[in-house]
């Protein structure tokens, strides 16, 4: 018990910041942390978590970790979903936007220049045999991404009649990707419907035969 | 005027259908992309590898991108707004009814279809890519038709060393696309 509140003591946050001061802090971690997130927003939550709940001591960690959860289990840009949750927590509406502006604008910069610089590039022979190469490795880091998702699922009967669905309806020309995703959805919304009236109905038969 | 309001309502409709990041939304975008704002498979496979060399969000990058390409700077910015808006609607959806959005059955149901599907997606995304960049037609039927040459057989070379630097080995993405780069440059000018 003692130890516990020795915790608690010390998660909370040791210096007092005004309002102003939170806001100020908030862009910096993000726009930092952001600027060298190269592969997505995705791989920022770790940095993000020690900046903020160790390092600044902001929010305790745990609270940290649900808004993490939350933000990518959300749809949307988890990215910007992060940003938006934690500094609504810690900053108010305030907090919100210097996390989201911060988080959104070493990525809009980044690209606009390298966009730029990319089109400026002569197209000559060895130009185009480098594109052609970073096109190939392109096409392997997409495929890798749905082979990995495949062998997550791949025990999952239902999970796995979705990925199929979900690669022959745009493939054979049936369905647009945009279209196939909210059919999926649909689909997903029916069938947690069902598992969750079929639970719900074991459940009344168990309650059943024990109060017999 | 009106090709800005097509980009910023097409990754706003992107926005809101994403699950997972910003791979979730890579066929919509090349799907939706080619359909509305003429976004060539080329231009779209380049995207996914200047994401890579840029900071920040995946998806953020991607619509950056394609509205630079399509609408300029102005292309750009309307773009990129479409695409992180559904975001802010969505947490401050989140942040009123907090535990009714999150334990929906809508949510819970929609991530239980949407996360396999995904994979599916990436699979139809990556095949595509291939017929239209490595073998340059239209339809799967032509393919047996088109001559075998040395840079076709290079970018297999490519693609199958790539697949297992990333599987297997683990290689940073980055570092997989400069090696692509490099052998391209030397191998690949056909």
């Amino acid at each position: 018990m003692t130890s516990e509140t020795v915790d608690s003591i010390e998660q909370e946050p040791k210096v007092e910041r005004s309002r102003i001061q939170k806001v100020l802090l908030l862009a910096k971690i993000y726009f930092k942390v952001m600027a060298f997130a190269f592969t997505g927003g995705l791989a920022a939550m770790p940095i993000l978590l020690f900046e903020i709940s160790q390092k600044h001591k902001l929010i305790p960690e745990d609270e940290y970790m649900d808004i993490v959860a939350l933000s990518t289990s959300m749809p949307g840009i988890i990215g910007v979903n992060n940003a938006m949750l934690t500094g609504m927590r810690i900053a108010g509406p305030q907090g919100a936007f210097a996390a989201v502006f911060s988080t959104v604008m070493p990525a809009y910069l980044s690209m606009v220049v390298v966009v730029f610089l990319f089109q400026q590039l002569p197209r000559s022979a060895v130009v185009m045999g480098a594109i052609n190469g970073i096109r190939a490795v392109s096409v392997a880091i997409l495929l890798d991404t749905g082979i990995r998702n495949f062998l997550r699922f791949r025990k999952d009967a239902f999970a796995m009649f979705m990925f199929v669905l979900a690669l022959c309806l745009p493939l054979l020309g049936l369905l647009s990707a945009f279209y196939t995703i909210l059919l999926m959805g649909a689909i997903g919304i029916i069938a947690y419907l069902i598992n969750q009236y079929r639970s719900s109905k074991e459940l009344d038969k168990t309650k059943k035969e024990s109060d017999e | 005027m009106n090709n800005l309001l097509t980009l910023f309502l097409m990754f706003l409709k992107i926005g809101f259908t994403s699950f997972g990041g910003g791979y979730g939304m890579m066929s919509t975008i090349m799907d939706e992309g080619a359909r509305l704002v003429g976004l060539t498979k080329g231009e779209f496979a380049d995207m996914t590898a200047l994401d890579l060399v840029c900071s920040g969000p995946v998806a953020i990058n991607a619509a950056t991108y394609v509205g630079y390409l399509k609408g300029g700077i102005w292309g750009s910015i309307f773009a990129t707004v479409g695409s992180f808006l559904p975001s802010l609607i969505l947490t401050s959806i989140v942040l009123v009814f907090l535990d009714k959005f999150y334990n929906s059955f809508f949510i819970r149901g929609l991530f239980k279809g949407i996360t396999p599907a995904t994979g599916g997606l990436m699979i139809f995304t990556s095949l595509t890519l291939t017929k239209s960049i490595f073998f340059n037609v239209e339809h799967y039927s032509q393919i047996p038709g088109t001559p075998i040459t040395p840079t076709l057989i290079g970018m297999f070379a490519v693609l199958i060393l790539a697949i297992i630097g990333d599987l297997k080995f683990k290689i940073n993405p980055i570092y997989l696309t400069l090696a692509g780069a490099l052998m391209g440059a030397v191998f690949l000018r056909g």
